[in-house]
């Protein structure tokens, strides 16, 4: 649609229908708001925002007049502004700045991947405090953005103590500037927690401006130029609630790392788990003796369904080993193997109850297990690698021991809860490799 | 502030631990009696569990009535809601063998779910009469919205147990990872004052604290208002009800949205803790109340949890009056609004009232007779009439030859009435005529809008 000519009349006109953003418009002349150009523009400078967003997407979530949608537009971003109410003077904006910014009326927390795709940068300016969900919309923003979110708040202080106890005021009606869509109004160390506690894997704080704090929300960690020490191991890596590799992006999941690393003296702040792309700091860190250690995160948001790379480094090494987990895996997905890399002839010599040694019988209920004996797996075959199907059902190996004196390699793979008795067959794989089926007997 | 923190405390710290190293010799987290009389010793035992349910008013008898234990655990709060006469939900996060073999030795009936809260819904659980919430709310990462969840399952009262810090405030603490206690399943730590400010943000209409003791406190959310006493003030008359964003009677399943309400009262001086505002049975707290002038008054709230989609009535009265007339609001997708019947209006016999006489035709906007077609326009026609008790969906107004839904309908008082609706679409820049009328009477004489493109 062309940009009509506006007349000087038409924009006192409209100056008086009280417009939030000053607008420049692209024949020079200026729509004046409550908020200068000056303020606006010093407002998305406390941001790292690219000043060349050509390629990029772009999402402004609370644009309101549209000010930052068409600034980033202006930078050559595709931009899609959201709003939870219909704004007719970013409509109006959006003729006279010819901008073909999409312009979507939704609620922040129902936004998703699938109804919007996903954005490289997300502008989440001055939403949050108006918010009754606010990790919840957090979480939202995580999930949409692939590189990083400029986030925006009131806060309740000056930012300037850091040794600040997460706090979240709340307003019940209009206790905050007499207005009744103010919701919560955190401190500033509790908005950065939570920034964290989104899924966001660094959270950089730029500054605080008279109660209004800027936050830069990154989804990965950054790479080292080179490595002092060397790559963790990853040993095992599972679902921390349910101990097996399948994660539900929708569950609040939490990844289980195991690893070792020569480091002895390791804090949360020193490993960086990776699941995909996305970076997701630690929670939980704790050494289980030796060099080994546990590590959990939070199964980071906007994993798209399919198989994921789990990876580590610590603070001055290189990636360790990737280890696979499922993400919404359909049933189709939960039977992709890893390519071949060479298995020979495998075989299945024997099978028990994982808690009773009962041969080729296995008890079903809470915590299910099966053993197998396999031999004729290769020596790299890692526990990720190893597939054990129970009549072509995928069952998550959890273990796999290194091999006997006989050659013979221990798998344990958990069973279904609702696992029904009967007589099934239990096979195992690795790459193209198959074994025959085994009888077994669940009671 | 906070005079003293739980979350950083070393004693509290020590003490949640200690309790998870005896849960985890134990396994049993509550004490469970059998019919044989013997006790299963739990973790809690059974004079604490009696203790803490006592300190609610939940009624000795429960027979016929639905209840939802939500964080069940062990069950003894479920078994013991079952024992009086409830038929009971227990829902839990995870699968307690423990809660599966007290289930089977005392030969329960109790439906035990395996639910996270964010997956409670009346179409997964259906509605009930009471809800029990105890230990859960502090271990949500969205607390208000598990609230809000419990809240639409509640047809009448909810039994919220939560920890509380010491905070006088109206405040939360974050625990990003272990600060309360040492686990990591801590996420938000209410203040008393705020836990009950979460309990009515909710949408309960009533919150009664019943205790606070060593860093829990125990609260009655109520869904209905007590009972109206005998009116000693004269009743409020209700003009209108509409969506804050749209001015309509339209409200969306699933979104956050607040309705406006107006209203006249004699009573002097009116307070929030004077209203009474309820949808259908159902008490809403209010957000604002404003006055306008005089006797006319606005106050804004919340759409309850739990509104199906259809009509809705809403209601008001204040602590010493009887109800209002009633309001009709309508949730429901767009689109879906019912619009009169057009057919009825076809027939002369059916004709029995004299047409109604335009006052004056407005841009709702703007309170011009000026429109540009901007989305949140809205044509405002306030009008004269003999007929009395008009209903929204008897009234028809015609833009041109454009019978446009009515979304709005009020009672001005002395005959006099608004009605409003959206412009058509396409109009051409000009005069364009607005007439109304009811599904008894004829068009009245038309009166006049402006149409300017904005260009």
């Amino acid at each position: 649609m062309p940009a009509f000519n506006a007349n000087q009349e038409k924009l006192e006109q409209l100056a008086r229908l009280g417009w939030y953003h000053s607008m420049k418009l692209p024949d020079g002349r200026l729509i004046p708001g409550f908020q200068s150009l000056e303020t606006l523009r010093n407002r998305i400078a406390q941001f790292p925002v690219p000043a060349d967003l050509r390629g990029k997407r772009a999402l402004d979530i609370g644009a309101w007049d549209g000010w930052f949608t068409f600034e980033l537009e202006r930078r050559g971003a595709q931009v899609m502004a959201v709003d939870s109410t219909s704004f007719e003077r970013f409509r109006v904006a959006h003729d006279l700045m010819a901008s073909q910014a999409e312009y979507r009326i939704d609620d922040v927390c129902r936004l998703s991947p699938a109804k919007i795709g996903y954005f490289d940068i997300v502008m989440f300016l001055g939403v949050l405090y108006h918010l009754k969900h606010p990790l919840l919309a957090l979480e939202r923003v995580c999930e949409l953005s692939t590189d990083l979110a400029c986030v925006e708040s009131f806060v309740t202080d000056d930012g300037s103590d850091p040794t600040a106890k997460p706090l979240m005021e709340f307003y019940e009606t209009t206790e905050l500037c007499g207005q009744f869509d103010n919701w919560v109004g955190p401190n500033t160390a509790c908005l950065l927690a939570m920034c964290r506690s989104a899924g966001f894997a660094r959270v950089r704080l730029e500054s605080v401006l008279d109660h209004r704090a800027h936050v830069t929300c990154y989804r990965s960690w950054p790479e080292i130029e080179t490595a002092k020490e060397p790559a963790p191991y990853l040993t095992s890596v599972e679902n921390a609630a349910t101990r097996d590799r399948e994660f539900s992006s929708t569950d609040d999941d939490y990844v289980a790392i195991w690893f070792k690393s020569p480091r002895a003296d390791l804090t949360p702040a020193d490993v960086f788990p990776r699941i995909g792309a996305y970076g997701s700091h630690p929670v939980f860190l704790q050494s289980t003796g030796g060099d080994g250690w546990h590590v959990n995160c939070k199964l980071p948001p906007g994993l798209a369904p399919g198989w994921h790379a789990a990876a580590l480094r610590t603070v001055d090494s290189e990636w360790g080993n990737p280890v696979r987990i499922g993400v919404d895996l359909s049933a189709e997905q939960r039977r992709q193997r890893p390519a071949s890399n060479g298995a020979s002839e495998i075989q299945v010599a024997i099978v028990t109850d994982g808690k009773t040694w009962e041969r080729n019988l296995i008890h079903t209920g809470l915590n299910s297990c099966v053993s197998l004996w396999i031999s004729g797996l290769p020596e790299e075959a890692d526990r990720d690698g190893v597939a054990v199907w129970l009549n072509g059902d995928d069952l998550p190996a959890v273990f796999l021991s290194e091999p006997d004196p006989q050659g013979l390699r221990q798998v344990n793979a958990m069973l279904p809860t609702g696992a029904q008795p009967g007589d099934y067959t239990v096979s195992a794989g690795f790459g193209d490799g198959v074994s025959a089926p085994v009888p077994v007997r669940l009671v | 502030m906070a005079v003293e923190r739980a979350a950083g405390d070393p004693k509290f710290h020590d003490l949640v631990q200690q309790q998870v190293a005896l849960l985890s010799t134990k396994g049993w987290y509550h004490s469970i009696e059998l019919p044989d009389g013997n006790v299963i010793q739990g973790m809690i035992g059974i004079e604490a569990l009696k203790g803490r349910l006592a300190a609610f008013p939940i009624p000795a008898d429960l027979t016929g009535k639905r209840v939802l234990d939500v964080g069940a655990w062990t069950g003894w709060c479920s078994f013991e809601m079952e024992r009086r006469g409830a038929q009971v939900v227990a829902v839990d996060c995870i699968e307690f063998e423990e809660f599966r073999e007290a289930h089977r030795m005392i030969g329960s009936k109790v439906d035990y779910r395996i639910l996270d809260v964010d997956e409670l819904t009346p179409a997964s659980v259906g509605l009930f009469d009471c809800v029990l919430f105890f230990g859960v709310l502090y271990h949500l990462r969205n607390p208000l919205l598990g609230l809000e969840k419990i809240c639409a399952l509640t047809k009448d009262t909810a039994f919220v147990e939560s920890f509380v810090t010491d905070d006088s405030s109206c405040t939360m603490e974050f625990y990003e990872t272990n600060e309360l206690g040492g686990q990591i399943d801590n996420w938000f730590g209410p203040s008393v004052q705020c836990a009950t400010a979460l309990c009515r943000s909710a949408g309960f209409a009533r919150v009664n604290l019943e205790y606070v003791s060593e860093r829990r406190a125990g609260i009655t959310c109520h869904r209905r208002w007590e009972p109206p006493p005998d009116p000693a003030e004269p009743a409020p008359l209700l003009y209108s009800a509409v969506n804050n964003r749209t001015n309509d009677v339209q409200f969306h399943p699933g979104k956050d949205e607040y309705i406006c309400v107006y209203f006249q009262s004699d009573v002097p001086g009116l307070t929030h803790d004077q209203l009474r505002l309820e949808i259908d049975e159902y008490g809403a707290p209010i957000l604002i109340l404003v006055n306008l002038r005089g006797q006319e008054w606005q106050a804004n709230l919340r759409v309850p949890p739990g509104l199906g989609a259809g009509s809705h009535q809403v209601r008001l009265r204040t602590a010493g009056s009887a109800h209002s007339n009633a309001f009709t609001i309508f949730v429901c997708t767009d689109g879906a609004l019912p619009v009169p019947d057009r057919s009825r209006m076809a027939h002369p016999e059916a004709i029995t009232e004299p047409a109604p006489q335009i006052c004056e035709v407005r841009n709702g906007m703007t309170e011009s007779d000026i429109f540009h077609g901007h989305r949140n326009e809205y044509v405002c026609c306030r009008f004269q009439t003999t007929e009395t008790g008009l209903e929204r969906e008897s009234v028809i107004l015609r833009i041109d030859e454009a019978v446009q839904p009515v979304l709005f309908l009020t009672n001005l008082g002395n005959g006099r009435w608004q009605a409003n609706s959206r412009l058509p679409a396409g109009l051409t820049p000009g005069t364009h005529s607005v007439r109304i009328g009811t599904i008894r009477s004829p068009l009245s004489l038309p009166g006049k809008i402006m149409f300017m493109d904005p260009d």
